[in-house]
């Protein structure tokens, strides 16, 4: 397999990125309140969401691989 | 449904902007002071700046059918080179008469320096000497926190001070307690990225309620869009509120605080 290989170093990409990573969290964080504080819910989805957060940030590569594939039917 | 933007850099944006406010029916915007993105390199650019948004801008507003009013002061980020920022608050003054200026604004802090806070309370000081509004900016990100704290703490030294009169812009989850307990207005800026989103503004008037609560979009030169205002009145509707207390928020709000000044010419509701 013979990728695209970018010229830019993993520091240049946290710079370009940090904020919108920073705002995507915060924006998961603020819908989960959101949703509780209605009462909350026991749907399902919220748990899978809530697992889906996990895959999200753990220290193994391929991250969206395995978010879409947990999500796959 | 009428619309007043609080806080919007109109110098850094188009006339069309002006159209597309206006076919949304924003009635009036307020233009604060900042920095320009770049250091100006005299006290005559600021000057100058003043006087347009002083006179340029009301100007190019009124062709949309936009009440321009505008907010004269120093801003943090250029208040670290405290001999200029020395000059320029000493002609502040000078632009409080004019016939749009609400007050002093957007004073602040931005990396909490002691520059900074120097200037700040100057500004602070004119303010209340000459007994006007106050837009505060408080900082970005990371410094937002510790620089609210300062900004209050600052304040409370004034003990004259009219706390209706202040409104400290920019609040975020982590700032509103501070700033409501000491009963100042609570500015909530939408912005792409670093501030508030539509949906998280929304989030904290179903927190907080709407008493002494403003919302804007704060379009500059940056990444930013005066229609985000918009988008968050259709996240308040959307989610299920209705169009009365909506508007007390985009419209009554900001009537009852920029109204404080009889310049301001739109009236409440109620
Ligand atoms: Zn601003």
């Amino acid at each position: 397999m013979s990728g695209l290989q970018s010229p830019k170093h993993p520091e240049e990409l946290l710079d370009m990125y940090y904020n919108e990573m920073r705002s995507h969290l915060l924006e998961v964080a603020s819908a989960f309140d959101r949703i509780e504080r209605q009462g909350g819910t026991d749907d399902a989805r919220l748990t899978k969401l809530r697992e889906l957060a996990r895959i999200a940030v753990d220290e193994s590569p391929e991250r969206a691989k395995r978010f879409q594939e947990y999500l796959s039917v | 449904m009428r619309v007043i933007e609080p806080h919007i850099h109109m110098i850094a944006r188009t006339t069309q902007d002006y159209e597309r406010m206006a076919m949304r029916h924003t009635i009036a915007c307020c233009e604060p002071a900042f920095w320009a993105g770049y250091d100006r390199t005299s006290a005559a650019a600021f000057h100058d700046y003043f006087t347009h948004i002083t006179t340029f801008e009301p100007n190019r507003a009124a062709q949309y059918l936009i009440d321009h009013y505008a907010w004269i002061g120093m801003n943090p980020k250029e208040a670290e080179n405290i001999g200029l920022a020395r000059e320029v608050v000493s002609f502040v003054p000078d632009f409080l008469d004019e016939p749009n200026v609400l007050g002093i604004g957007e004073i602040g802090l931005n990396k909490n320096t002691s520059n900074e806070l120097e200037i700040f309370r100057k500004q602070v000081e004119i303010a209340i000497e000459h007994d006007k509004l106050m837009w505060l900016h408080t900082p970005h990100l990371d410094d937002k926190l510790k620089g609210t704290r300062l900004m209050l703490e600052v304040l409370a030294d004034f003990p004259k001070l009219d706390r209706e009169k202040v409104c400290f812009d920019h609040a975020e989850e982590h700032t509103l307690q501070m700033i409501r307990d000491a009963g100042y207005w609570a500015g909530m800026t939408i912005y792409p990225v670093t501030k508030n989103s539509p949906a998280r503004v929304v989030d904290t008037l179903e927190q907080w309620g709407t008493d002494k609560m403003l919302v804007d979009a704060s379009g500059d030169w940056g990444p930013s869009d005066p229609g985000t205002l918009h988008q968050a009145i259709f996240e308040m509707r959307r989610r299920g509120h209705d169009d009365d207390i909506v508007e007390s928020v985009f419209y009554d709000n900001p009537c009852h605080f920029l109204g404080q000044v009889p310049k301001f010419k739109h009236k409440p509701r109620r």
